[in-house]
């Protein structure tokens, strides 16, 4: 479901922390004073005199190299943080080891200061189309040495910091996006179900961003009832992410004992209401599958439309849903739905991802095409759940704008045995 | 979204048009605002020129109620139509904010 992240007024914006972030600085001016800096140049004089200026801006960590050859060696020895290089030298000169060090994968970022005297426009720019990150006037201004030297090391420092960041980010988001898959029915669960109902389940699960608002599940009733959810938070990604776990636990301690359903729902509702700020809810479609009597009794809070297949309707009929969204209001009634459901039935839950992406004026999906989809018109020697969601793919271009979870339970003609 | 704020004698009226979705949030909570700030007893946001509204939209309309009732200001939405007027009467929106033709 898309929706906006409506700011938590619980949670103080300025609450900042000056301690850390000083510390922080301190830590990335010692990280630049401790960088190691290659510094190429054929006359040893000249690298004597940068040694100088070098120590004098507090860069101790410096290591030399006499030509480009020696250059590229060190590079690949040392891994330095910068290179000041000068041009004219001989066996390889500056602008083909800067040529050869942007062509590496491992030395396309390295910040290479090409010390130059070239006065021409022209020359200045061969140098930058050789690679070069920056240049230094030559004969050598301590002063701007020490300040270009500075300000490339601050940003090797920060992009460092910001990829270090994005890769624990991107770590901590795969653990997070495991979790979120198991709080759906297993492969093994399912298979038990399967074989303890006699009810074939299909199911998809996919989300927009690395983690989304939507859940799924089934789970025994009875004997003779097969339970069923599907829940869609406002939102996709993080947020909504927390709210499916909040969801869970509140599930997992209401402690649905079979008998009524509709009461277990307000009370899972008006607990909602009470976790979530203003402005979050959820869409949801509940229910059971009751093998014995032959019926589905379900409960809706706005999720999209359930679609039936059954004897008495072949073409499908789309099932009414309308209701208020779990945890908008601390109270609502969510009246039970009876529909037929003998052998030979099965019923499409899914999230508003189908008919929604990705703009509501032009759905890329609508009612119509799942219709034709699920009932075999578009390709009946293949399971309709998989037609269904190779079709939508095919339209969506394979990209979603919002969470995707479709459901599928269908009960086998010949089943009779209950 | 384009909008309109208008004030009258004893109300505000709002007129919301094109999408209400995740990307109007910031305008929309702008609107809100100069809307209540007006100090009146009433506000009508006037739908009749909105063509379409996801669950942020519906987000921002309970969001609405939540600040208006806070202030003691009486929301009421008017004259959704087409695939708003849908979306409202699937989630019943209707029990929550009261909706006029």
């Amino acid at each position: 479901m898309n929706f906006i992240q409506v700011p938590d007024a619980t949670i103080p914006q300025s609450e900042t922390q000056p301690e850390a972030r000083s510390e922080d600085a301190t830590g990335l001016q010692n990280s630049i004073r401790n960088s190691k800096i290659l510094v190429v140049d054929d006359q040893k004089m000249i690298r004597e005199l940068l040694k100088i200026y070098l120590n004098a801006g507090g860069y101790q960590n410096l290591i030399f190299a006499a030509d480009g050859d020696e250059a590229l060696d060190a590079i690949a020895t040392d891994d330095p943080d910068l290179v000041v290089l000068d041009l004219q030298m001989p066996r390889m000169g500056g602008l083909d080891v800067c040529k050869a060090l942007r062509a590496d994968p491992k030395t396309k970022m390295l910040p290479v200061l090409v010390q130059t005297a070239a006065d021409s426009a022209e020359d200045r720019a061969e140098v930058f189309r050789s690679g070069a990150t920056d240049m230094v006037g030559k004969p050598v201004n301590d002063a701007e040495l020490l300040a270009r030297v500075g300000i490339h090391l601050q940003n090797r420092h920060m992009l460092r910091q910001l990829s270090h960041y994005r890769e624990s980010m991107e770590r901590d988001l795969q653990l997070a996006r495991n979790m979120q898959h198991r709080i759906m029915p297993g492969a093994a669960e399912l298979k038990r179900l399967e074989e303890k109902y006699g009810i074939e389940i299909r199911s998809k699960f996919e989300t927009c961003d690395a983690l989304g608002g939507d859940m799924w599940s089934v789970w025994p009733v009875s004997d003779d009832r097969i339970g069923f959810h599907i829940v869609d938070f406002t939102g996709h990604g993080v947020v909504a992410s927390l709210n499916t776990f909040r969801f869970q636990s509140l599930i997992a301690t209401s402690g649905y004992d079979g008998a009524d359903q509709v009461a277990y729902l307000e009370k899972v509702n008006s607990r909602l209401h009470r976790m979530l700020p203003a402005g979050q809810f959820a869409t949801a479609i509940g229910g059971y599958v009751d093998l014995r009597e032959n019926v589905m009794r379900y409960m809706a809070a706005a999720g999209p439309k359930p679609f039936l297949i059954s004897p008495d309707t072949p073409e499908g009929v789309f099932l009414p849903s309308d209701g208020r969204p779990l945890g908008m209001t601390r109270d609502a009634s969510y009246p039970e739905r009876e529909v037929p459901f003998p052998p030979g039935s099965s019923v499409f839950l899914y999230s508003d991802a189908l008919t929604e992406t990705p703009d509501m004026i032009n759905p890329v999906y609508d009612e119509d095409r799942m219709q034709l989809a699920l009932t075999g018109k578009i390709d009946p020697e293949r399971h309709p759940f998989d037609v269904l969601l190779s079709d939508f793919l095919d339209r969506a271009d394979g990209t979603l704008n919002d969470d995707l979870t479709m459901v599928m339970l269908s009960r086998p003609v010949g089943d009779q045995s209950r | 979204m384009a909008n309109a704020v208008n004030i009258h004698g004893d109300h505000v009226e709002i007129t919301l048009s094109g999408e209400l979705t995740f990307s109007s949030y910031k305008e929309f909570q702008e609107v809100m605002k100069s809307a209540t700030d007006a100090g009146k007893k009433s506000c009508i946001i006037d739908l009749s020129a909105l063509q379409s509204i996801d669950s942020a939209g519906i987000g921002m309309l309970l969001f609405a109620n939540d600040e208006t009732k806070q202030t003691n200001i009486d929301l009421t939405l008017r004259g959704p139509q087409g695939p708003v007027k849908t979306v409202l009467e699937h989630t019943k929106i209707n029990e929550v904010i009261p909706i006029v033709a």
